[in-house]
């Protein structure tokens, strides 16, 4: 249903659209003072979709009305009515901005199509406004896709941009969520490569095996199944850059191969004895504390070093709520222009519930958040209700730091249900700052069966 | 306006329509007798521009002949037009009794 105004003097033709548009569902509004419409209109007073007025009215003429209503920046669609005999004024009134005109004696069913065709026109328009505005905060910004003031965020962004034009290997640390991959693209596009492949993978989303020939490829009959040869990663980056996303869950023996690459600027596909030299730029990205893995013996100290000649850490989202807002505001608009929705933004305390989140999925938790309020709310704006109602759902996202405490139901190895326990219990303790009391409640048993189990998995550091 | 276009106006504002032409009747046969041609121009005027959107081709026609004649103050061509009012109004009176 759309508010359709319609602007005429004879009260017998006003009466007669308002009533034929209202039986084909819309919304009417009529005036006969085109000068009052124009005032209401651009104080906010008054509002609608489309504008049929009548040209010959005693105030002022269909075209002075367009013409006014262009110098006021509105953008409503308007539609002339003309008597047959003025039809060069009614083209005039198309050059000065009207978007049709209807010639009298009125044809109703001409009148609504003209009416349908100018809101479906305006839509688009409205669309392609908010396109614009989405592309423009992008492109004005070195960094697209990248939204944020905070001190952290802008030095972070100020050394991709000295580091992006140079060669060396960018190690990029910070929680899941965070926007790693989103930096490693900057830095891509920021660089002299940024023509050629810009290729990411995520290491630990592939089995190792898998991820050896990924990376490297392999020769036609290199193993059961290889049945053509395959072209690798690196040599698919050649030029460009390669992303490896996660590495701190790369295993031991391809971590070898890797570095081995990265001294020697030579990769051997799988079941190939010649080495082929390349030119690839090699970013890579953990959400996991690398120099405790180093000591923990799960990471090769030398792959750090090689990989870490300019480290770039991006904080969570909950150490620099300032960016939470204009974040909050770019994805409104992002996703009510791929849903198709208009919505005026957030009411205060759905801005300040948004703020006061410890967000512990960072920037992706918070799109997803934004996405669904989109495609949920029913009203004209974002209230804390179509927000908080998602709270129980986004309160299960993982908590900083307690990334695999909880016990991995998924994993290949089925746990004892001691050892399931047992992780739980760290992972319970963990997940509510070691308060003890608070912990043994959650988990339903005393506190002296909680200090029981904690000795058992010989949790010191815990207590 | 096609018939079939018309059935898709609705019909109470027909009936208003016809309603306030009566009126407008009445207001000319008062101005005829005051000889107020620019009142008699006014109404001509305006029924000649509304009368077709409305289904009625021949009342814009009629409105158009009553404006000029109010113009040139021409009191025969304007009783004229007025009779005609008459007999249409008339006309769409019996009209609504037979259906």
């Amino acid at each position: 249903m759309a508010k359709v105004l319609i602007i005429e003097d004879d009260a017998d033709v006003a009466e007669m659209s308002s009533a034929f548009f209202r039986q084909k569902g819309h919304e009417t509004l009529t005036s006969d003072d085109p000068q009052n419409v124009l005032d209401t209109l651009s104080s906010g007073k008054m509002k609608c979709d489309v504008i049929i007025c009548d040209y010959k009215m005693p105030q002022m003429t269909g075209i002075d009305f367009v013409k006014r209503s262009q110098e006021l920046g509105l953008r409503h669609p308007i539609i002339i009515i003309t008597s047959n005999r003025a039809v060069e004024t009614a083209i005039e009134a198309i050059q000065a901005g009207a978007y049709d005109f209807v010639v009298k004696p009125l044809h109703f069913p001409q009148l609504f199509i003209s009416v349908e065709r100018a809101l479906h026109f305006s839509n688009l328009k409205n669309e392609n406004q908010l396109l614009k505005e989405v592309l423009g905060n992008q492109q004005s910004n070195l960094f697209p896709n990248i939204i944020g003031k905070s001190q952290s965020l802008l030095r972070a962004l100020d050394l991709v941009k000295r580091v992006a034009p140079k060669t060396s290997n960018i190690f990029i640390s910070g929680e899941s969520g965070t926007g790693k991959e989103v930096i490693a693209k900057a830095i891509h596009q920021m660089s002299p490569r940024a023509k050629k492949p810009f290729i990411a993978i995520n290491c630990s989303a592939i089995p190792e095996n898998l991820l050896e020939s990924e990376l490297f490829g392999y020769a036609k009959g290199a193993f059961t199944g290889a049945a053509d040869k395959k072209v690798g990663l690196f040599e698919e980056a050649e030029g460009g850059t390669l992303f490896l996303d996660e590495i701190g869950d790369m295993s031991g023996t391809l971590q070898a191969k890797l570095l081995r690459v990265l001294q020697e600027r030579k990769i051997r596909r799988i079941g190939e004895n010649q080495q082929r030299a390349i030119d690839v730029r090699v970013l890579s990205a953990t959400h996991k504390n690398l120099k405790k893995e180093i000591q923990l013996g799960h990471f090769r100290e030398d792959l750090f070093f090689r990989l870490n000649v300019i480290p770039i850490h991006l904080v969570p989202l909950r150490e620099r709520r300032e960016d939470i807002p204009p974040l909050a505001d770019f994805f409104l608009k992002k996703f009510s222009v791929l849903n198709g929705v208009r919505l005026a933004g957030f009411s205060k305390e759905a801005t300040e519930w948004l703020i006061g989140r410890p967000w512990p999925g960072n920037v992706r938790e918070l799109e997803n958040t934004i996405e669904r309020a989109v495609v949920l709310c029913e009203g004209d704006r974002i209230e804390k209700k179509d927000l908080y109602d998602l709270q129980d759902e986004a309160s299960s996202a993982p908590v900083p730091g307690l990334e695999g405490a909880r016990p991995d139901l998924a994993a290949d190895r089925i746990m004892t249900l001691d050892e399931v326990v047992k992780s739980y219990v760290k992972f319970a303790i963990a997940k509510n700052k070691g308060a003890k009391e608070k912990t043994a409640k959650d988990l339903a048993i005393d506190r002296k069966t909680l200090y029981r189990k904690l000795q058992e998995i010989d949790g010191e550091q815990l207590q | 306006m096609m018939n079939e276009d018309l059935a898709l106006l609705p019909a109470d504002a027909i009936k208003k329509y016809l309603t306030r032409r009566q009126q407008d009747l009445e207001v000319c046969q008062q101005a005829l007798a005051s000889r107020d041609f620019s009142r008699l121009e006014m109404v001509g005027h305006k029924i000649k521009g509304n009368g077709a959107s409305f289904g009625y081709p021949e009342l814009s026609q009629l409105g158009e002949v009553l404006e000029e004649s109010a113009k040139c103050q021409n009191q025969t061509l304007a009783e004229e037009s007025i009779r005609r009012f008459k007999d249409w109004m008339s006309h769409q009176h019996e009209a609504k009794e037979n259906t």
